[in-house]
């Protein structure tokens, strides 16, 4: 530490040793203040008095507690008594009060004050203001806090890619410790064929530039390939030079896998609406064979019967449509008589999305003509709709019964095809469709597995 | 009607009714058809029972790619055509340079793509 020039008082003009002192005393950068044994203040530099803000002739006669918070009192004295034993204590940090009560961190030596005979005629104290440093320390504390903390792996390294520091993320991303990296180069977690990335972030790094969440792959320690992004920043030193780079590697493991997940999904979804389009032009074109017009109140209808087949199956994340939801969904214009005239009895059975969709269409169709010629076309008839599941093979009826008396239909139209063929085909099954007076009579049956995934344990 | 449109067809399509209205549309232009396979055991039964001169392939089964059907064609030089809701990227490799019709398509592409494809013509 240096006086300043302006508190500098002249060379001394005696060659006097103490007057010399005294001068060097009184010049002082840091507060130096002398007490007696018992700790009344005797001597007050002009830095103490900067310092505390009080002026000499305030505090000399004063115990030297004056400066010293009460809670400190006790240990005060008993550094006190061990200076004025004789012992010096030496940058002992603690706190001093300044005039406004404001507390100062401070390192104090403490020094015993000889008489020519050599006896303690009192203490000296040394006080250097560390609020700064300490500071400075508790910030440097707080950054290392969080750097342990954080989730990202923080690492920082030489110009030479020498490691200097590895934090606790980085441990766990990488799998490698502090201890397994400190002073080793980086180019260990780097694989072979991108050695070459490293050259170009250190030169990044050197011209000061920053390389940001740039998505590469590292090594792990067990040699698993991870990805992760890095981000790189210069280390400068107080001259601004460049003296080494900080990395902050981040996983992106989940995010990748989230971006492919949603790459595949897009593939589905482009596929199945295109898919869905072929069907609505063939469903056009069966309707329309042999010069017929299309009944465009029928065609919405069908397309309707899709769309809420549809829905289901985006409700169940696109995996599956529960059999139960979708003969429901297709007798929706009938909801009222569900549980009434119309009974529905089965297992809990997942669809695949194909299954669903043919099954679905069979439903409607079913459901369309019990409303025109079946058992909705008065008020008597019933409809019994069940399912079974047994030894691998599937089971699905459609029985009508009490409606209007009924005749086999006289011409094969679009409805019958999906009932018989597109269903059965479909399914890779056989279906029989009676037609006794009494009413429509629908069975299918097929191997289990064609209209779900999961065999024949499923959902029991 | 030409020797040509008499040739024999093999249909690989999961859903039964754009199956059925292939077939039905390709009859209607003079076209024989095979038969229609929704997967990849059925069709090549019938690749295997009855052959065929070229064949149409829908992409994606459900559950399965028509990717071992093209191999087998291509084994036995049966030309096949493509057709599928998928971009060509996202295709598997043995549909790399085969015609590919993307749904939904027109019937006279279609049997534009079949003549050009079939010997002699």
């Amino acid at each position: 530490m240096h006086a300043k020039p302006g508190a500098s008082p002249a060379m001394p003009a005696t060659d006097s040793s103490a007057t010399y002192l005294a001068a060097i005393v009184a010049s002082s950068a840091d507060a130096i203040l002398g007490t007696t044994r018992d700790g009344t203040i005797r001597s007050w530099n002009a830095a103490c008095e900067r310092l505390f803000g009080r002026a000499p002739d305030e505090m000399i006669g004063q115990s030297v507690l004056e400066i010293i918070p009460g809670e400190l009192w006790d240990e005060e004295q008993g550094i006190l008594a061990r200076a004025a034993s004789g012992a010096p204590v030496e940058n002992y940090e603690t706190v001093r009060l300044a005039a406004d009560g404001r507390p100062i961190e401070a390192a104090v030596t403490l020094s015993p004050i000889r008489d020519a005979f050599g006896v303690v005629i009192g203490v000296s104290s040394v006080i250097r203001d560390i609020s700064e440093k300490k500071q400075a320390e508790r910030g440097a504390a707080m950054l290392a806090a969080i750097i342990t903390s954080t989730s990202d792996g923080v690492v920082s390294k030489t110009l030479e890619g020498i490691v200097t520091s590895w934090n606790r993320s980085a441990e766990r991303i990488l799998g490698y410790t502090e201890a397994d990296m400190l002073n080793q180069s980086i180019r260990r977690i780097i694989p072979p064929e991108r050695q070459g990335e490293e050259d170009r972030i250190l030169a990044t790094v050197l011209a000061g530039d920053i390389i940001d969440n740039f998505e590469t792959v590292r090594i792990r320690n067990d040699g698993a390939l991870i990805h992760v992004a890095v981000t790189v920043s210069p280390v400068r030193d107080a001259a601004g030079r460049v003296v080494g780079a900080s990395k902050i590697v981040r996983d992106i493991t989940d995010k990748r896998q989230t971006r492919e997940q949603l790459h595949t999904l897009l593939a589905e979804v482009n596929h199945r609406s295109k898919n869905l389009l072929s069907l609505v032009q063939a469903i056009a074109r069966q309707m329309t064979r042999q010069g017929q017009r299309l009944d465009l109140d029928r065609f919405l209808e069908r397309l309707q019967a899709l769309a809420g087949n549809q829905d289901l199956l985006i409700q169940n994340d696109w995996r599956f449509i529960p059999l139960r939801d979708l003969v429901r969904s297709q007798l929706r214009t009938f909801s009222d008589a569900i549980g009434g005239r119309i009974r529905i009895e089965g297992p809990q059975i997942e669809l695949t999305p194909e299954a669903a969709q043919a099954i679905g269409m069979a439903m409607h169709e079913l459901a369309t003509n019990a409303a025109k010629y079946g058992a909705l076309a008065n008020d008597d008839g019933l409809i019994d709709i069940g399912w079974t599941r047994d030894d691998g093979r599937f089971t699905l009826h459609w029985i009508e019964h009490g409606g209007p008396r009924i005749a086999p239909p006289t011409r094969s139209g679009f409805g019958s095809k999906v009932i018989s063929d597109m269903v059965r085909l479909s399914v890779d099954g056989t279906v029989d469709v009676l037609f006794p007076t009494s009413g429509l009579r629908w069975h299918l049956n097929c191997p289990i597995e064609r209209i779900t995934r999961g065999g024949g344990d499923v959902g029991t | 009607m030409s020797e040509r449109e008499s040739a024999r067809i093999l249909i690989v399509e999961d859903d039964p009714l754009i199956g059925f209205d292939l077939a039905v549309e390709l009859e209607a232009h003079g076209f024989a058809i095979v038969g229609v396979a929704p997967t990849v055991a059925k069709a090549l039964a019938l690749f295997q029972d009855h052959g065929c001169d070229v064949a149409i392939l829908d992409v994606n089964l459900g559950r399965e790619t028509s990717a071992p059907i093209a191999r087998t064609l291509a084994a036995a030089q049966v030309p096949f055509i493509a057709v599928t809701g998928y971009s060509l990227d996202q295709c598997p490799n043995e549909f790399a340079a085969v015609p590919l019709l993307s749904k939904p398509f027109q019937t006279a592409r279609l049997v534009t793509e079949l003549r050009r494809q079939l010997p002699h013509a």
